[in-house]
Parts: C-alpha cells; sequence; structure tokens
C-alpha cells in the first residue's frame, strides 16, 4: 500500500506531465525577436550578456544546451519553460500554507491548483516560457517564489531563513533590479512571521547572503566569444551592474506623479486583461482584499509585493511610451495567481460543493485559460527575418547592425552557424571593449580607425567603412539614416554601401522574392509586441520607403504597389496616410477615405489623417460641410496649425 | 554511528521512492520533448511535400489558395502575395527547417528531408542565380 506523501507525488508529477505536454506543444521552435539569439550565444559560450549580465541565467542555460533534443533555441526554450513549471509547484505550496486553516479539509487541494494553473496559463508567462531571454524571468520568478515560500516557514526552523537569505544573493546575480524591490515585503515576511530573529542568526543569514552573491564573480572571470563589456575590476562591475551604458535612454522614465498614474491605468487597463480571457485576470483584485480581510498577515505581506513590484515596474523601469516592452517583467502574476486563488478559496467555502462540481469548474475553466495562449510551434518570423536578413551576404563582408534582432540575429548566423560575414553593432563602437571583440570574432581583419568615444557616431561609421572599402558593405535598416555618409541602395531589408561603386541598376522589390515569409500571410497567430515590433514592422518599413521615393517622384502607381505590399505585413498610421495620398493623387476619394480611416483607427490623434480627410472632401468630394468638420478636429488636435486655421478662414469667407 | 529506528527507516525509504518518481518524471518530460521535435519535423517536411507539389503543379497551388481564400482565411492581397511566391523557395526553407531545428533526434523525417534537399538544392540554387541576376541587371522596371 502505497502511503499518502508517495501518493501525492505521483499525483503531482501526472499532473506536471499532462500540462508539460499541452504546453510543450505549442514552444517556438527558433528564438522570438528580441534579444534571445544573444542569451542562447551566451548560454553556449558561457559569454556575459547585455547588463546586468543575468550570470545565473547563462550559468543554467549552459546545462540546459547539453540535453539532446532539437537545435539550441528550442533547448533554452525549453529551460524558461521548465522554471515556469518549478514556479507554479512553488506557487501551489505556498497556497497550501496560506489557506490551510481556511479551506474545506476535502478541498484543500482546489485553491493551490487554481493558483499555479493561473499562473502557469497566463499569457506573459506563457510567452516568457517559451523563448530564451524569457528563462532570466522565469528563473527569477521561480527563485521569488521560493523565498516566499520559505518566509512562511521560518518559524519551523532558521535553516529557511538561511536558504531564503543565499536565495535572495542568487537572486541578485540574475535580475537584482527585481530582487531589490521586494525587499520590503520580504522583511514584512519576516517581521509578520512573529518569530524573534537573534543577531547571530542575521549574520550567518548575511554569510549565505554573501555566498549567494558570490554568483557575480562570473562576471569578473570570464573572459570569452560574447561578452557584454570587459567587467575588470570592481568599479567597472559596479558600472556594468547599474546599467550605466544605457544611461541615455534609462532617463527618459515616468517620474512625474500623472506619468504614474498613467502607466498604472494602462498597465490595469491593457497588460492585466490581456493575461486571461473574460476579464479573468480583475478577479485578483477581490482575491486580494478578501486575502487582507480573513488572512491579514498574508495579505498585507503579498499585497506589498505586489505593489511594491508594479511600482517597481511602472516608476523605474518603463520607459515613457514604452509600455509595451514591459510584459517580460511577469514577477506580479506570481502574487495575482495568488490573489486569484484566494477569491476562488472565498467561492469553494461560500457554495456547497462535491467532486462532479468541481470537476466541471476546472474542465471550464482550464480549457478556457489554454486556447487563450497562442500557438507558437510553428513561429518562424523572427528565424526566416533573420535568414532573409542575411541571405546573399558576400563571404567576408561588414554588416552593420542596429536593433537588438539585426545584431544579434546576424551574429548568431556568424558565431553559432559559422557564416563568413563580420557583424558590427554600431551603437557599441564607442566602447573598446567592444572593438576589441570585433578583432577577436572576426572572420578576416576589421579595421577599426580611430579610438573609441574619440568621435560621434556618425564619424566612427564613416571612417570603419572607410577603412574597409575593399570590403562589401552593407547596413541593416537605420533608424537614422543621418548616421550614413555615403550612398546605399536598397536590397530588401538591408542596404548596399557605395563607397568608389557605380550603383547597380536594379530592380528594389527582387529581393523580396528570395524571402520566406512563413505566418505573415498565412496560419498567422496573435504575435508579441517584439515580434510585431522589430520584425513585421521593419519589412513594412523598408518597403514604405521604396514607396515613399516613388512617391515623391510623382509616380503613384509604382509607390501603391510598395506601400500596398508593406501594408500586408504591419498596418501603422503614416503608411495608411501615405496611401491615401496616392489615392488622393489618383483622384480615388473612396479609397482615400477608406485608409484614412484606418489611419485614425489605429491613432485617433493622428493629425495628418485629418488633415488629408480634409483635403479629400474638398478637391474630391466638393463637400465643405465635412471638410470644415476635419479641419476643426486638425485645429482641436493642433492648436498651432497655422495651415488648417488659415483653410478654415478661407472656407468661411475670410481672406 | 546509531541504527537508523523504523520509522526513520521508512521515512528515509520514502525519499528514495519519490527522488525516484521525479527523477521518472523528468526523464518523461525529456522523452516528451524528443517525441515533440519529432512530430514538429514530420510536420515542416509535410509542409515541404506540400510546396513541391504546387512547384510540379501550380494549379493544384491555385486550388489551394482558392479555397482559403474562398473560407476567407486570407484576404485578397494576400491571396496575390502567396501566388506569386516561389513554391520551389518554400519547398527548400521548409526542408532546411526540418534538417537545421529539428534534430536531434535524427528522425526519418531529418532523413527523408536531407534527401530532398540533395534532390532540390542545384534547382533552388539555379533559381536564386537567376533572381540574383536579375537584381544586378534589371533598371526597376514598372510592377503591376
Amino acid at each position: 500500500m502505497l502511503n499518502n506523501n508517495i501518493r501525492k507525488t505521483m499525483l503531482i508529477c501526472a499532473s506536471v506531465l499532462i500540462l508539460w505536454l499541452l504546453l510543450i506543444i505549442k514552444i517556438a521552435p527558433a528564438y522570438i525577436a528580441g534579444d534571445s539569439p544573444e542569451t542562447i550565444m551566451a548560454f553556449n559560450f558561457l559569454g556575459i550578456q547585455h547588463p546586468p549580465g543575468y550570470a545565473l541565467d547563462t550559468l543554467i542555460g549552459k546545462i540546459f544546451l547539453l540535453i539532446p533534443v532539437g537545435n539550441l533555441m528550442f533547448r533554452s526554450a525549453i529551460m524558461a519553460m521548465f522554471f515556469n513549471f518549478m514556479t507554479a509547484l512553488t506557487i501551489f505550496k505556498i497556497v497550501l500554507i496560506v489557506f490551510k486553516d481556511n479551506a474545506k479539509k476535502s478541498g484543500i487541494y482546489y485553491a493551490p491548483i487554481i493558483a499555479a494553473i493561473f499562473y502557469l496559463f497566463s499569457n506573459s508567462v506563457f510567452i516568457q516560457g517559451i523563448t530564451a531571454k524569457g528563462s532570466v524571468y522565469t528563473i527569477h520568478c521561480f527563485l521569488i517564489a521560493l523565498i516566499f515560500l520559505l518566509l512562511l516557514e521560518i518559524k519551523q526552523g532558521a535553516k529557511f531563513l538561511y536558504l531564503a537569505s543565499f536565495l535572495f544573493g542568487l537572486s541578485l546575480g540574475n535580475h537584482w533590479q527585481s530582487s531589490i524591490v521586494l525587499l520590503p515585503a520580504m522583511a514584512l515576511g519576516v517581521l509578520l512571521s512573529g518569530q524573534k530573529v537573534k543577531l547571530k542568526t542575521w549574520l550567518k543569514c548575511f554569510v549565505f547572503f554573501l555566498i549567494g552573491i558570490s554568483i557575480f564573480a562570473y562576471l569578473l572571470l570570464r573572459k570569452t566569444t560574447l561578452i557584454w563589456s570587459n567587467v575588470a575590476d570592481l568599479n567597472n562591475l559596479i558600472w556594468f551592474l547599474s546599467r550605466a551604458p544605457y544611461a541615455e535612454f534609462e532617463h527618459r522614465h515616468a517620474f512625474s506623479i500623472i506619468d504614474s498614474f498613467r502607466l498604472f491605468k494602462y498597465y490595469f487597463s491593457n497588460i492585466f486583461p490581456d493575461q486571461y480571457p473574460v476579464f479573468l485576470a480583475y478577479i485578483l483584485f477581490p482575491g486580494a482584499v478578501l486575502l487582507a480581510w480573513k488572512l491579514p498577515k498574508y495579505g498585507y505581506i503579498f499585497i506589498t509585493a505586489f505593489i511594491c513590484y508594479l511600482a517597481g515596474i511602472l516608476l523605474v523601469s518603463t520607459e515613457v511610451g514604452q509600455e509595451w516592452v514591459d510584459k517580460q517583467f511577469i514577477i506580479y502574476i506570481i502574487f495575482a495567481a495568488i490573489f486569484i486563488s484566494s477569491f476562488f478559496n472565498w467561492l469553494f467555502n461560500l457554495i456547497k460543493y462535491n467532486k462532479t462540481t468541481m470537476s466541471i469548474l476546472f474542465v471550464v475553466i482550464f480549457p478556457l485559460l489554454y486556447i487563450n495562449l497562442p500557438d507558437y510551434s510553428r513561429y518562424f518570423v523572427s528565424y526566416d527575418y533573420v535568414n532573409n536578413l542575411t541571405s546573399g551576404l558576400p563571404e567576408g563582408c561588414l554588416f552593420l547592425t542596429e536593433g537588438d534582432i539585426n545584431f544579434f540575429g546576424a551574429y548568431y548566423k556568424q558565431l553559432i552557424n559559422k557564416n563568413d560575414i563580420n557583424t558590427i553593432a554600431v551603437a557599441l563602437l564607442n566602447f573598446q571593449w567592444y572593438r576589441e571583440q570585433i578583432h577577436r570574432n572576426s572572420f578576416e581583419s576589421i579595421l577599426i580607425p580611430g579610438k573609441a568615444k574619440a568621435s560621434n557616431l556618425a564619424d566612427d561609421i564613416k571612417n570603419l567603412m572607410s577603412a574597409n572599402k575593399d570590403k562589401e558593405i552593407y547596413t541593416s535598416n537605420f533608424s537614422n539614416n543621418d548616421l550614413l555618409s555615403y550612398n546605399k541602395v536598397p536590397m530588401g531589408i538591408k542596404n548596399k554601401i557605395l563607397i568608389d561603386r557605380e550603383q547597380p541598376g536594379s530592380d528594389p522589390y527582387l529581393p523580396y522574392k528570395l524571402y520566406s515569409y512563413r505566418g505573415i500571410f498565412e496560419n498567422k497567430i496573435k504575435y508579441d509586441d517584439f515580434s510585431k515590433m522589430l520584425v513585421l514592422s521593419t519589412y513594412e518599413r523598408c518597403l514604405a520607403l521604396l514607396g515613399d521615393n516613388l512617391s515623391k517622384k510623382g509616380d503613384f502607381d509604382q509607390a501603391l504597389f510598395f506601400y500596398n505590399h508593406a501594408h500586408l505585413f504591419f498596418k501603422e498610421e503614416n503608411l495608411a496616410t501615405n496611401i491615401a495620398i496616392c489615392y488622393l493623387q489618383k483622384s480615388n476619394a473612396v479609397k482615400s477615405e477608406e485608409y484614412l480611416n484606418e489611419a485614425i483607427r489605429l491613432n485617433p490623434k493622428f493629425v495628418p489623417a485629418y488633415y488629408y480627410k480634409a483635403a479629400v472632401s474638398y478637391m474630391l468630394l466638393k463637400d465643405p460641410v465635412k471638410t470644415k468638420e476635419n479641419l476643426l478636429k486638425v485645429i482641436e488636435l493642433d492648436k498651432n496649425n497655422r495651415e488648417a486655421k488659415s483653410l478654415l478662414n478661407k472656407l468661411n469667407g475670410g481672406t | 554511528m546509531s541504527p537508523l529506528m523504523p520509522g526513520e527507516k521508512n521515512k528515509a525509504i520514502d525519499i528514495i521512492i519519490i527522488a525516484g518518481i521525479v527523477a521518472v518524471a523528468l526523464i518523461i518530460m525529456f522523452i516528451m520533448a524528443r517525441f515533440e521535435m519529432v512530430r514538429r519535423a514530420g510536420r515542416e517536411y509535410n509542409e515541404g511535400e506540400k510546396f513541391m507539389s504546387f512547384y510540379k503543379n501550380p494549379d493544384l497551388k491555385k486550388q489551394y489558395y482558392d479555397e482559403k481564400l474562398k473560407k476567407k482565411e486570407i484576404t485578397d492581397p494576400e491571396y496575390e502575395m502567396l501566388m506569386d511566391d516561389n513554391s520551389l523557395k518554400n519547398a527548400y526553407v521548409e526542408y532546411q527547417t526540418v534538417v537545421d531545428l529539428f534534430t536531434p533526434p535524427e528522425s526519418k523525417w531529418v532523413k527523408m528531408s536531407r534527401e530532398r534537399l540533395q534532390e532540390i538544392t542545384p534547382l533552388y540554387n539555379a533559381w536564386v542565380e537567376s533572381l540574383k541576376n536579375e537584381v544586378n541587371t534589371s533598371s526597376g522596371q514598372k510592377k503591376k
């Protein structure tokens, strides 16, 4: 006869295996747009990722790369998903402890199951669980959940506090920002435990904490193929960990009260409801209140953690206008899942239930949550994009890149797939360590004139291209074309630089015929923001640029060819307005209005769309009322728009 | 060292059994992942075969996308784009994907994809070369 613990273990393992099967069939086969190629390369070479370095993630990643299943990208995604499961199991245990005296004995496992499932099936948690970079966050969630579990148990003995201290130190070596913001909640956990901790115990805790944090030594010791920065001494380490290299971007945080409220509103109205179907996410609010009411000790700890973490994301980490990026910070979902389970626990206590009613409830909720998760099993968008980007690059060429997926994707091809190209991240030319790394990793000797920080970026790029003009030089699509001093000719989603070379006569659309577009025109899924912003919009921008050139020349038919192709990849207000302008020039009022309405749908405050709507009404429809309406809208949105004011004045009979 | 008491002995046995169950579960997780690789390799190989059949018989391709258009799974501009897309290229990409992404294990799909790649790579390379020549020689002819 099996004893209770063995039976429970078997049940848990069986459940985990079923869920594992359900989730791995949705995992992406290749990397997702963003930093994932960098993460995988760091795993492979035991390198150093971008600040703060993610030492723990890299070390664990190396172990997972040894598992002989699929390619390196899939193995990394498996790792991320594995830690999602570990976190879900830890949350299960936390909720079991929290409600042990507050649940019916017959249903003691219901709330823990709800919590674990709601965590595992949350949209953001799932997306992080299928990508290499997501492993940073899924490991961190596991560590944080484990620390809170240990803090709930410290009455059982000091060993729990020692282990929590060690894990806290270790977690700093993964993503220290996410751990620091949770300190108040952790301190509250110790305080509310009612356990008096002696000074000697705290000293021992400090020693364990130091052992954990010693993982930072990895950053000081590693010098290999792929390192982000050269962390030679303690000063450099502090510079690196403080993300000083990103200082230029990080001063744009939302520090004003109005911005903060706006961000909280954005989070609660956009990111939260997206986690689960039919507004199930909002259950966390009554759940949190019920927890604080019924079990105040736990309520205070978890609500503090939830608020501290969200405040950390929204007030410190978020750049204004970049809210969509922050879906990767998923730790708050641990606490959200606990709150949701608190609501269900209250519900279970309220109603009379038996195994049948509970089975029905689970059968309704879980498929609902599962269907809400996108199926990434045929996600090739980023993988194909990188192949498209690097296809046709001649051997030994210099490839100057900007943007995460362009640089790390091409670098992945160079370092992992051994493509004979020399990839350069232009934004890093400012750093001496990066210049040295180029020499170490390039197949051919690349001449890098000047010194780091000696001149501005445009000059650095010009000097680099000039010194290597014997090689063929290509660039990815740059956000600021002023950085390029030489002429370029578009070759699909990359450009060929012309130095002392004649411009080839070419059809700019032909390179696009070589590309693979799996999942873009058919078998589409609901893509993550990074895929949309970094991949799909790049195809769109490159094609739209070709359309712009033709539109400027007055060749509206040809411009429409490129604009319409661009529109298939990504829809944005500028493109829709440009298409409308072409139709306006071709005197097609219906089509023009259709695209202007689309531009307004995409951005209701997009002034040019209203302006051109006025133009269509005036020039083609001869409708003064509509013209006035649109001009008034322009003035409402842009009070200083002189052109609109003057036109309105004319329409009203003025001079 | 004092001998284990009966209660402690049972506990130790329980721990060993539980560790064994967890280890078996981890191995099953790994096996599931391997099976998933094989399943995906088969799926992408079949996609490659689909595109090969389109390449050999363009009418089949038209029929396939006409059906998708009729079911409103794709829009008119997407239909045009997909019809214009080269089936040989898509077949090549699918077989290459099987070889690059879905191994280990070296399943029958991977082997069959390698064979297919050997067959079609000369054709694919010839098509790429012709396109490259077109890129370098054309002077931006008008698009319809």
